[in-house]
């Protein structure tokens, strides 16, 4: 992994979405989802992107796909801007992407069969037979481990861990190139959701795949990822390899984020880093860092300009005056 | 010392069981057999993967369970010593959110949406204690702050949708707290909420549990928020309770291989695995459950015996129990199964 092949380049990417105003005289207001974020993905890798709910990581898996039209910034696949792109040129380069949900209840309609729910990816994209279609369903069911006469059966016949099954096989009918899964093992219990994550991790390694993995939970991230960023209010506040993001969290809200998992020691309390508060609304963040209002390590500065992402070690970079040079 | 504990015993289900009747016919074993008490001031986990009847189990001690379908086929649930299941529906309405308060994992389903806060508070504290409005607003204003609402003179006028899911989180708390329960049921109650609200939560729920002296049971599927709040850990798996342990000792000293299997299935902050530990298979629905030991189909160490004779339960160290075959020679017989060993 010396000479890494971007696949996925994306800059200064902003998501904002107005605010029904209650009248005319009201001003303009805007959610600002994802707000100005840029970020390399390389062919191959996992990239984990945490935060908690409302810091804009569902929105901006979303505006990859173009399921959420980006208000600026450009998405750049494989070197090619794609934002402008309409019809089948489209199609073309969603074809190389999917999506895996959250909630394997909801993303499955309960009234088709299984084969049909796994084959239709494939025959909107019209290249295979029906013949070549079912035999690739089969061969889908059992990379995710599910029996053949799964084919047969509705979604309200299988547990939550099978239908999660079933959303990766739907996700990888047409072969993509890169997966989005938006906290897909969160609605699964722990002895299901590590079965999942291995299967994810063997098909990644099988299809060469790359994934944007986004979930709220830090140990579930660190273990499926190569690369982890952590959002705060629609900005990454944090990105790093997994080693050092872990092992040397720099930002202090990736501090408060690590600590604030409960974890099993009894022989050493750990030191609890408290967050007081909860994250500010997105309609009208904080002026200044983002993160200010609930930093322990506030200075004066923080209230009146907004930090940028400085490179730290070789991958890691951090946007906190606290490592200003 | 046994007597004296026993003495503080505040909750004792026993024998539990509890069918739902399935509209096929079928009949679903929920709880089959469960048995565990709760002594004063004691917090104690059930923890399981969902369908093991944590919940079912929790439901019936508030007596909300839904009859039908479900029915209690055996068993008594003791608090202080009166069994609640034979308090008629009237009796029952006293005890809960009285002396039983429960706490739900959404917030915003159990929170009316048409009444303010306040409103709601003042309904549920004088429902159970003869004070005048105006005290009933005081004391509801008190417990917001107690539990960590800044501006609780604020949010005592707002209604549940202007608040986020922590602050819901927190007015429920104070809401079940209002009447001093001497037990708080807590469904899940950080499950629904991010990591940072949750160590909040968490550390709230400690703090309220000490001023007002209550016992808790605490049901997650979160074995890492168990180590942190627990005293006393229950493992439930397919309507049993399959291991029962102090906290320290079940994480350490883990004997059920599901208890095992669980805590290894964990993905944990300081594991550099690549692969993680996976339990095959999944938990059986509760019509269809297998014969012998509940765990067999999945078990890494199943013997001839599991695959037909349901284990009892065994003692094997002070409150160490365990329900399950490799400890018929360690362990002293606590009671049996309904097929008990041959």
């Amino acid at each position: 992994m010396a000479e890494k092949e971007v696949l996925l380049e994306i800059n200064h990417l902003k998501a904002y979405f107005p605010v029904k105003r209650k009248s005319m005289k009201e001003e303009k207001r805007v959610v600002k989802a994802v707000d100005d974020i840029s970020i390399e993905i390389f062919r191959g890798e996992t990239l984990g992107i945490v935060g908690e709910s409302g810091s804009g990581k569902s929105t901006f898996g979303r505006t990859i796909l173009q399921l959420v039209e980006p208000t600026a910034g450009e998405i750049l696949y494989k070197g090619h801007p794609i934002q402008h792109l309409k019809g089948s040129k489209l199609q073309k380069y969603r074809n190389q992407m999917q999506m895996i949900f959250q909630d394997p209840f909801a993303s499955l309609n309960p009234r088709m069969r299984i084969g049909a729910i796994i084959e239709e990816p494939m025959a909107l994209q019209l290249t295979f037979t029906k013949e070549q279609r079912k035999e690739r369903v089969k061969e889908l069911l059992q990379k995710v481990g599910l029996p053949e006469d799964a084919m047969q059966k509705f979604p309200h016949e299988f547990s939550g861990g099978q239908r999660q099954r079933i959303g990766i096989a739907r996700a990888l009918a047409i072969n993509p190139a890169f997966i989005i899964a938006d906290e897909p093992v969160s609605a699964l219990d722990v002895s299901v959701q590590s079965q999942v994550l291995n299967l994810m991790m063997d098909l990644q390694e099988e299809f060469q795949l790359t994934y944007l993995f986004i979930s709220h939970d830090l140990s579930v991230v660190k273990h499926i990822s190569d690369r982890v960023a952590v959002l705060y209010l629609g900005r990454v506040v944090e990105i790093g390899t997994k080693k050092e993001l872990y092992a040397q969290p720099l930002h202090p809200y990736t501090k408060a984020l690590l600590s604030a998992i409960p974890v099993v020691n009894f022989d050493e309390p750990k030191q609890v880093m408290p967050l007081q508060g909860e994250l500010p609304s997105p309609m009208n963040p904080p002026i200044g860092c983002v993160f200010h209002t609930r930093c322990p390590c506030v200075m004066e500065k923080c209230h009146q300009q907004r930090p940028t992402l400085q490179k730290i070690n070789e991958q890691q970079r951090v946007a906190c005056f606290l490592y200003d040079k | 010392m046994e007597r004296a504990e026993e003495q503080q015993v505040l909750l004792e289900v026993k024998h539990l069981k509890i069918q739902f009747h399935l509209k096929n016919g079928k009949q679903a074993k929920v709880v089959d057999d469960v048995s565990f008490s709760i002594r004063k001031g004691e917090t104690v986990a059930l923890v399981g993967e969902s369908g093991s009847g944590k919940s079912i189990t929790s439901l019936s001690i508030m007596r909300l369970l839904p009859i039908p379908p479900g029915e209690i086929t055996a068993g008594t649930i003791k608090l202080n010593g009166k069994n609640l299941l034979d308090y008629k529906s009237k009796e029952m309405s006293h005890i809960r959110g009285n002396e039983i308060g429960m706490i739900f994992q959404e917030p915003m389903t159990s929170l009316d949406p048409v009444f303010t806060i306040g409103n709601q508070m003042i309904e549920a504290i004088r429902r159970h204690q003869k004070v005048s409005k105006k005290e009933a607003w005081i004391q509801s204003l008190k417990l917001l702050q107690e539990v960590g609402i800044a501006n609780a003179e604020k949010i005592i006028a707002e209604y549940p949708h202007q608040l986020s899911g922590g602050m819901r989180q927190r007015v429920m708390i104070a809401m079940a707290m209002s009447n001093n329960p001497q037990l708080l049921i807590a469904d899940e109650p950080t499950t629904a909420l991010d990591v940072t609200v949750q160590a909040q939560i968490l550390k709230m729920m400690k703090k309220m549990k000490e001023e007002h002296h209550s016992a808790i049971l605490f049901i997650t599927h979160d074995m890492s928020v168990v180590a942190e709040t627990a005293d006393r850990v229950m493992v439930m798996y397919a309507g049993q309770i399959v291991e029962e342990a102090p906290v320290r000792e079940l994480f350490l000293n883990p004997k059920h291989p599901y208890t095992s299997a669980l805590l290894k299935t964990m993905p944990s902050l300081d594991t550099e695995a690549t692969r993680l530990p996976t339990i095959p298979g999944t938990v059986p629905p509760a019509y269809a459950l297998p014969d012998g030991c509940r765990f067999a189909p999945r078990c890494p160490f199943v013997m001839e015996q599991c695959q037909h004779v349901l284990p009892a339960i065994f003692h094997i160290q002070d409150e160490h129990k365990v329900r399950c075959h490799l400890f018929t020679e360690e362990g002293e017989l606590v009671h049996g199964g309904e097929r008990s060993l041959t």
